[in-house]
């Protein structure tokens, strides 16, 4: 049995200083995907307090034997993320716009410098602009392998798809994020 | 080989996985195709960017919300014991069974019951021995209250008369 999974098993025995410890040893994960994902801090937040009050109530439905926690959790995130961006689909599509344009507006005010490389908060702030314009299907599987460093299988158990199809989405999402990053003036 | 096998390969390439064989194969269909060049390049530009961002932090009082929020005090939820004792010994066991008593609702509601039943004691103006005199049984606790709240409206009546009076007197040596 592996540690997440003895925390599990302890937490279902009524430790609560297991199930505190189970959420300092992923909120980093759930709260960077979220944030990711959404791109704005607010919204992480409070999904991520979603997100663990979800697998809170759910911890007894979870089972080692199917799978390591962190897929388990990875999943479950991924569903609530999925539902919020259902629901938010107008209101992103407008930030996404104004994004952009604040994205293009501060490029233009540097354009003129011989070293176009953006300093490194604004290359941040505009990757998770890029991010955001991406598809939830795209951009799920860049940030969990780009950028929560997850594997391959990891992946493509946590969004139930073969793996073949995970690499062609991350593919697929990193070349049009490129694409995007570089009309909006960052370059290498 | 295809664009299609180069496209499928391409995570590997830039994770580096590849055999040798594999690689060289990759690298010398580059060389005829520049649409899976311009391909590579993309990707292998976003994923520099992408990694070299710093890993994010929560907040730190998020971890304290979740705790407060799902095991915290006055949250309503609990961790269910999935069978066996919950670990602490026997208090850890006892621990889930008075849990729920223990939640700030009941203790503040027994804490107004036990105020009450003071203040009916001392506004009433018997004391515990004279309570226990008048009997313990429900006929007789509701015949002493009775008592006592006739004793009360009789003093408050009094109170009120002794006002008036004392209203009267005022009002008419003002009149004079």
């Amino acid at each position: 049995m592996d540690a997440d999974a003895e925390l599990v098993d302890r937490c279902l025995r009524g430790s609560e200083g297991a199930w505190e410890q189970l959420v300092k040893a992923h909120s980093r994960l759930v709260y960077g995907a979220c944030y990711r994902f959404t791109g704005r801090a607010d919204q992480a937040r409070d999904l991520t307090q979603d997100v663990f009050l979800r697998v809170f109530r759910s911890l007894h439905t979870y089972r080692s034997e199917s799978g390591a926690f962190k897929t388990w959790l990875v999943r479950l995130t991924r569903n609530l993320l999925i539902d919020h961006y259902r629901k938010n689909k107008k209101e992103q599509k407008v930030d996404s716009i104004e994004d952009q344009a604040w994205g293009l507006e501060e490029t233009s005010g540097i354009g003129g410098q011989a070293d176009r490389t953006l300093r490194s908060r604004e290359a941040g702030e505009l990757l998770q602009s890029g991010l955001s314009q991406l598809s939830p299907e795209l951009r799920e599987a860049v940030i969990l392998r780009d950028l929560q460093e997850m594997e391959y299988k990891e992946i493509a158990s946590a969004l139930a798809v073969p793996e073949g199809t995970v690499k062609s989405r991350i593919n697929r999402g990193r070349r049009e994020l490129a694409r995007r990053l570089t009309a909006l003036g960052v370059t290498r | 080989m295809k664009c299609r096998d180069f496209d499928g390969r391409l995570c590997d390439y830039l994770d580096d996985t590849l055999s040798r064989e594999a690689r060289s194969e990759m690298d010398g269909h580059r060389l005829d195709c520049s649409a899976c060049t311009t391909a590579l390049e993309e990707a292998d530009f976003a994923r520099a960017l992408l990694s070299a961002q710093p890993q994010l932090d929560p907040p730190p009082e998020l971890i304290a919300d979740i705790i407060h929020d799902t095991i915290g005090v006055g949250s309503g939820l609990a961790l269910q014991p999935a069978g066996g004792p919950a670990e602490g010994g026997f208090m850890g066991w006892l621990k889930p069974i008075f849990h729920p008593l223990l939640q700030p609702r009941f203790v503040m509601g027994m804490a107004m019951t036990a105020l009450s039943a003071s203040m009916m004691g001392y506004y009433g103006q018997r004391t515990v021995e004279q309570w226990r005199e008048a009997g313990t049984t429900p006929a007789a606790v509701a015949a002493s209250v009775q008592e006592s709240a006739g004793d009360a409206w009789a003093e408050t009546v009094a109170a009120y008369e002794e006002a008036v009076a004392f209203y009267q007197l005022q009002t008419e040596g003002m009149d004079e």
